[in-house]
């Protein structure tokens, strides 16, 4: 009997209404962990070549990981993936919250859906089994209502995922919501879940559910956060939106669709503001010590209900800045309605940025689309936003997202459709960080700010860089604004640990060193881990991604960032920030395929994926 | 004027020996920035920086009895 995991995975082929389960063996789990690994195994081993991802065959992965489920902050969280509705390639988020913890303490280490169903369906796990429940009095609810429901029906207790109208109605970013206010937002993977008719998952654990192998050195790490608190001071008291003010010194606060990088507004919308104004109280993930999750409320103009919680940063910049709006309480709002909803707050926002953008072009006129969508609009934001939900009007051309609606609009729009294989950028400026850019064309999910690096925790002498060095003596500080050999070194480990830390199931913002996550999988599974085989794990994570993106036609062509990030900001500030320089830009991707032993191409080679314990996956390769 | 200055988190490699706050002289008419500077924080190191507790720039001015906060760079971006 493993710790840490069950070695039970849960099969559900909703064609056939059939369940059943199976096992990986131990080895498998070590090389794996879950999260972004396991997505990346099960895509490649059940999606055909060339899946659509609204056809049955997608397979839809929800993946915690071996330390899910302990009594630890930071591990509240689980993997969602499938074939993206967005990128056509591969989809994964990952979402904090209740959900993942449950899962593994009723005994399963990841679910995996096939198939669709003809009627709408919930699934309900337990720790004595499973069972598809109809949910056709769910289908059209909004999220907390289908909770509520479910809640009536199986318990307070039970944990959610779902979706709701935007995920039923196949919005291109519909989200996977967690527990009402979490969520695995991005890639698309709550339409992948509409078109299986599948409204969600509930799921009860039982306390203690997780075998572990050595109880107290987890508890010995809780306690230590506990006693250090004081690391994430600032996270607990404004939430990941407290950075407003210190992006919008940098230059790194995306303005009207990253044509500025400083926000005239930007006081108004930080979350100091937000933590002085309509701040109620702060919620957390499972046993997470942390508590950076905001909760607000409002009665006038709007009414927001505080179980969706409240915004984050990305959010603040995506329904704020980037639209040129500086009304929290809409933007409060609106991170309501998209939770509600089951949309990503982040490409919602980047949709009607780039909308905005193409009226003030003359490229769209607000007479045609229906709502009067111009910068600062507030009020026109969160119709637009139920609009893309219920894909209604012009809200069902948002809905297909911005490359695709960029694409009806004519070579013109595509100055400013800002998005990677198809995936909106997220809210952090790459002309104030050079590497984090590369990665947005490097990211295996398209632009993505979370499996990515930000320059500036490398620029100095820092805990970060300190950390860094475990993999790697030589490392050196280097400059946001460059690129280069030592730069792309920095970036190649610091995300081979973000792909581990996903699959693994921990949060990015717990100030852990990686000798005590370390010492945490030590704990929680027995196994004795060393850190070069931990960051393999986020290098299999993403090398067996980059295979599921080839097979899915998404090739080093696809590698690309929008032109914006290689000129100068187009509104202020003037003196911060630099564009990228095309050459770097395509020599780093080059340094980064070396250095992942892949070939010039961008394609993983037969003795990497050896190496890695894969060769299984040598004949994809070839098709 | 006294102005003291709290460190959080990595931060408190700037305060002396370790220390979790200090307490600076500084001329009538100084900001946070210079309060920085003859602290020796680099600003670009500040995530958030809090004035008597609540969000404050670096232009901002001080006064007797003032005290600032800083906090340290994010981990997840």
């Amino acid at each position: 009997m493993p710790y840490g995991v069950h070695d039970r995975i849960l099969r559900v082929d909703l064609t056939s209404g059939k369940i059943w389960t199976e096992s990986l063996g131990e080895a498998a789990w070590r090389r794996y962990m879950g999260g972004r690994a396991l997505v990346a195994r099960y895509l490649l081993t059940l999606a055909p070549k060339g899946c659509d991802p609204f056809a049955p065959e997608n397979p839809l992965i929800f993946a915690p990981g071996v330390l899910t489920g302990a009594y630890l902050s930071g591990q509240g969280r689980n993997g969602v993936g499938a074939i993206s509705p967005l990128t056509g390639g591969f989809g994964n988020a990952e979402g904090g919250g209740f959900f993942g913890a449950a899962l593994k303490r009723a005994g399963y280490d990841a679910v995996v859906v096939t198939g669709a169903s003809a009627r709408p369906v919930y699934l309900w796990i337990h720790p004595d089994g499973a069972e598809l429940r109809p949910a056709d009095h769910l289908w059209g609810l909004t999220v907390g209502e289908a909770e509520d429901r479910i809640r009536q029906e199986l318990g307070e207790k039970v944990r959610t995922a779902l979706i709701g109208p935007a995920g039923e109605n196949r919005v291109r970013f519909a989200a996977v919501v967690n527990d009402r206010s979490h969520f695995a937002g991005r890639t698309g993977l709550g339409a992948v879940m509409g078109a299986k008719k599948l409204k969600g998952i509930a799921v009860k654990g039982r306390p203690g559910g997780v075998p572990l192998a050595d109880p107290a050195g987890i508890s010995a790490l809780q306690k230590w956060m506990g006693r250090n608190l004081e690391l994430v001071a600032g996270l607990h008291d404004t939430g990941t939106a407290g950075g407003v003010p210190y992006l919008n010194r940098s230059g790194g606060l995306p303005t009207r669709n990253f044509r500025a990088g400083a926000f005239e507004g930007h006081e108004k919308i930080s979350g100091q503001t937000m933590r002085d104004t309509i701040l109620i109280k702060r919620e957390t993930c499972d046993a997470c010590a942390v508590r950076c999750k905001r909760v607000v409320a409002l009665k006038e103009p709007f009414e927001i209900d505080p179980r969706y919680g409240g915004p984050e940063y990305e959010t603040v910049a995506a329904l704020g800045s980037d639209q040129g709006i500086d009304d929290l309480l809409a933007v409060a709002k609106g991170n309501e309605l998209c939770a509600a909803y089951g949309l990503d707050t982040i490409s919602t926002g980047a949709v009607l940025a780039f909308v905005m953008e193409a009226v003030a072009a003359g490229l769209l006129s607000t007479e045609e689309i229906g709502i009067d969508l111009r910068w600062g609009n507030g009020r026109a934001m969160l119709e637009g936003i139920r609009a893309i939900a219920f894909r209604e009007g012009f809200g069902d051309r948002m809905a297909e997202g911005v490359a695709r609606l960029a694409a009806q609009l004519g070579p013109e729009a595509q100055e400013f459709a800002l998005h990677v294989k198809g995936q909106e950028v997220p809210m952090h400026e790459p002309r104030i960080k050079h590497a984090l850019g590369v990665g947005y064309a490097l990211s295996p999910t398209g632009a993505d700010h979370m499996h990515n690096m930000h320059d500036p925790m490398y620029a100095k002498e820092r805990a970060a860089l300190q950390q860094l060095r475990l993999f790697d003596p030589e490392l050196q500080p280097q400059p946001p604004e460059v690129l280069g050999e030592a730069k792309m070194r920095l970036y190649f480990h610091h995300t081979n640990w973000r792909h581990f830390l996903d699959s693994v199931g921990m949060c990015h913002f717990l100030p852990y060193s990686p000798e005590q996550l370390r010492d945490a999988v030590r704990a929680a599974t027995g196994w004795d881990v060393t850190l070069e085989e931990l960051a393999a794990v986020g290098r299999r994570a993403a090398t067996l991604a980059r295979l599921v993106n080839l097979r899915q036609g998404l090739d080093a062509a696809t590698d690309t960032l929008p032109e914006r990030f290689f000129r100068p900001f187009l509104e202020g500030p003037e003196d911060k920030g630099r564009p990228l320089d095309r050459e770097a830009f395509e020599e780093a991707k080059g340094i980064y395929y070396r250095m992942m032993g892949w070939d010039e191409a961008g394609r993983p080679t037969p003795e990497t994926l050896e190496a890695l314990g894969e060769g299984w996956a040598v004949p994809l390769l070839e098709g | 004027m006294r102005v003291t200055l709290r460190f959080f988190g990595e931060l408190r490699r700037f305060a002396p020996d370790g220390a979790r706050e200090v307490t600076l002289e500084l001329p009538a008419g100084a900001t946070v920035a210079d309060l920085l500077e003859a602290a020796g924080v680099p600003l670009d190191e500040v995530w958030l920086l809090a004035l008597d507790g609540r969000q404050a720039g670096p232009e901002a001015p001080l006064h007797e009895g003032a005290r600032v906060e800083v906090h340290p760079l994010l981990a997840g971006g």
